[in-house]
């Protein structure tokens, strides 16, 4: 079995070892901090074990700077090369010639998944060894398994096991089960922005490796700052239009929504967790452009929504009424259909009659009120009708009546007098005309 | 001593007028125009400005420069002020209405200067429409966005309610509506003021308000 050991250097959280499920689904994570991963069937996949280790030790940076890793037979061994020959790959079934040369001392990191029962018995076969002039990692390999355990016992059987790949150790299949949260604890309480910021990174680094781990998306982040001096909570909700994996994207918007949180009372401790979603499968067809427009689309929507701006697509609604026939949306507006459907079904044909069908033709203007503006005498004066008829009739049915909402409508073009063309309609309860449109 | 020589006149590679090359626009689709302007069209990477009280013919023109952009499969903004723009009208007008970006009024001048840097710097659009009730933009702000557009190539057209008759070097391009014309107020290397018949720019538009019948009407 092909094993990748990383070793982290510093200690971490069990879920740690979730980022590193994209290798393989058999992941174990040892305290304090080492990850052995099974690459024995998935290696290929990343171009071999090399370029495996490589992106391992890529992801493994983002939690701890200093991380190493090694690759070897067995478990013990790999973590021993990790330690003592950082980004060593052992020659398959031929462990040993990867540890010539190592001192003793380098025996203490020879535990796999199952650490030493008791450091004190390997530092005493350490000791010993000394005391017989033997200073080498290799003299101690040719030790035969009788020796060992005629001195050590069962604990003697187990170096010699480890030292010559008979200790069997599984790496079980991973299964996520911690939430995607990051808590931080600051020391010095901090009120700018760039500075908590700094402190929140690493957390944010670490919980887009565990997304992108588990194949998953983020929809959502909430950030709770919690204010040194009083119980004050800031909560911060990151939402962009589609969930997404761009942790770039969340950081901005982020920073963004952050800088425009008053910090006078300090920040000293926060809370981040991420509400993730599937992965969208998305099946491209070979003729199908790459075009990322969509994406910066999506992202330049996100950016509006967290500045409170609506921003989006118009939808063309099926309504009479001008001011209801439209609504801003964030996704594709779909095609709005004004005609009729007409359904075959064997000899007999049912034609389903589309509501709103006419406004394909009607005209209208190309800028709208949001209300319509009464118009009083003077202004009425001012305005000259195209023609003595309405060119359109709008009302609702004859049981909703109400003065209120100009429901009974006769449309007219007028010029003003600065020569403005106007929509303007009567409205057919009360009789007084209001000013709805332009045709700019 | 160092000494600098002018090279001889010989030596230096002159263009010829086949090399010379205008400036890129987007084509109104109104030939006068077109043929009249410098960018054979509205300035791309630059300011334009079509001011006139609503009404008068500004939102369409720019709907033809929308329409143009389409052809081209082009994205286009715009940018609402309390008038809102009507899709029945565009769909009548074969806008594709998924090529066209819609911003609600914003907030005030900090914000809409804020979303119009991000709409240019998306690069996802080539012409943007933004409608102001009047021009509160600052000149230091106009600069920035004349820069971006000129990075991005963009063109950013202002169309202003409230007419002005101070005309802003900053905008290439500044066009007035009136009663029965547009005036071009200024265009680069072009001589101005300049009129064209508004009915140009109405052709499309309802029967009723072609020009005859608007001279009939007084």
């Amino acid at each position: 079995m092909r094993t990748l050991c990383l070793n982290l250097k510093t200690p971490q959280e069990n879920c740690s070892a979730e980022a590193f499920l994209i290798f393989s689904p058999r992941v174990q994570f040892r305290f304090p901090n080492f990850v052995f991963i099974d690459i024995e069937s998935t290696s290929h996949l990343f171009g071999g074990e090399l370029l495996c280790l490589e992106k391992a030790l890529s992801i493994a940076r983002k939690f701890s700077p200093l991380a190493t890793a090694a690759i070897a037979d067995t478990p013990p061994v790999a973590q021993l090369l990790a330690q003592w020959r950082p980004s060593a790959i052992a020659p398959e079934k031929q462990e040993s010639k990867a540890f010539a040369g190592l001192g003793l001392d380098s025996l203490k990191e020879l535990e796999g998944l199952h650490p030493w029962p008791q450091k004190r018995n390997i530092e005493h076969i350490i000791s010993f060894a000394h005391s017989l002039g033997i200073h080498s990692l290799e003299e101690i390999h040719n030790f035969r398994l009788a020796s060992l355990r005629e001195r050590w016992g069962e604990f003697g059987v187990l170096l010699w096991n480890r030292l010559h790949g008979k200790d069997l150790q599984v790496i079980s299949p991973l299964v996520p089960r911690d939430p995607l949260v990051g808590y931080g604890y600051m020391d010095d309480p901090l009120g700018n922005v760039d500075l908590i910021f700094q402190k929140l990174k690493p957390h944010l680094d670490m919980l887009f490796a565990r997304l992108e781990g588990l194949s998953r998306y983020a929809q959502s982040l909430d950030l709770v700052l919690h204010c040194e001096y009083s119980d004050k909570k800031h909560y911060l909700k990151i939402e962009p239009v589609s969930p997404t994996r761009d942790q770039n994207l969340f950081e901005d918007l982020l920073y963004k929504k952050m800088e425009r949180t008053e910090l006078e009372n300090p920040i000293r401790e926060f809370e981040i967790s991420l509400v993730d979603a599937p992965e969208k499968v998305q099946q491209l067809d070979f003729f199908e452009p790459r075009d990322n427009s969509d994406d910066r689309w999506r992202r330049l929507i996100s950016f509006a929504r967290q500045a409170d701006c609506e921003m989006g697509f118009l939808q063309l609604e099926a309504s009479h009424f001008p001011e209801k026939s439209f609504r801003l949306v964030t996704e594709w507006p779909e095609d709005f259909k004004a005609e009729d459907l007409v359904e075959h079904a064997e000899e007999a044909v049912q034609v389903k009659s589309v509501y709103a069908k006419s406004l394909a033709e009607s005209p209208r203007p190309s800028l709208l009120l949001p209300q319509p503006l009464a118009m009083n005498e003077y202004e009425f004066s001012q305005i000259r009708f195209v023609s003595r008829l309405p060119s359109e009739r709008i009302e609702s049915s004859w049981w909703q009546v109400s003065e209120k909402e100009l429901k009974h409508r006769d449309y007219y073009f007028a010029l003003s007098s600065q020569g403005q063309l106007l929509w303007v309609f009567q409205d057919r309860m009360t009789s007084k005309y209001y000013l709805h449109g332009y045709f700019d | 001593m160092n000494c600098l020589t002018l090279p001889e006149l010989s030596n230096l590679k002159f263009l010829s007028a086949e090399q010379l090359q205008p400036p890129e626009g987007v084509p109104t689709g109104v030939a006068t125009l077109d043929n009249f302007l410098l960018w054979r069209g509205v300035p791309k990477g630059d300011l334009s400005l079509f001011q006139g009280p609503p009404g008068t013919g500004a939102t369409s023109l720019w709907i033809r420069l929308t329409q143009k952009a389409h052809e081209n499969n082009r994205w286009v903004a715009w940018v609402n002020s309390s008038h809102q723009l009507l899709p029945t009208n565009l769909s009548h007008q074969k806008i594709n209405l998924k090529k066209l970006l819609v911003v609600k009024e914003p907030q005030g001048n900090d914000q809409l200067f804020w979303i119009l840097q991000e709409l240019i710097t998306s690069s996802l659009f080539e012409v943007i429409g933004c409608q102001l009730k009047e021009m509160f933009l600052k000149n230091h702000q106009l600069q920035k966005l004349k820069k971006l557009c000129r990075f991005h190539k963009v063109a950013l057209v202002f169309l202003s309610h409230k007419v002005s008759k101070f005309v802003n070097p900053l905008f290439s391009l500044s066009i007035q509506f009136q009663r029965d014309f547009i005036t071009i107020q200024r265009a680069l290397h072009r001589p101005t003021p300049f009129s064209v018949a508004g009915s140009m720019i109405y052709e499309n538009l309802v029967p009723q308000f072609k020009n005859a019948s608007r001279k009939l009407l007084g």
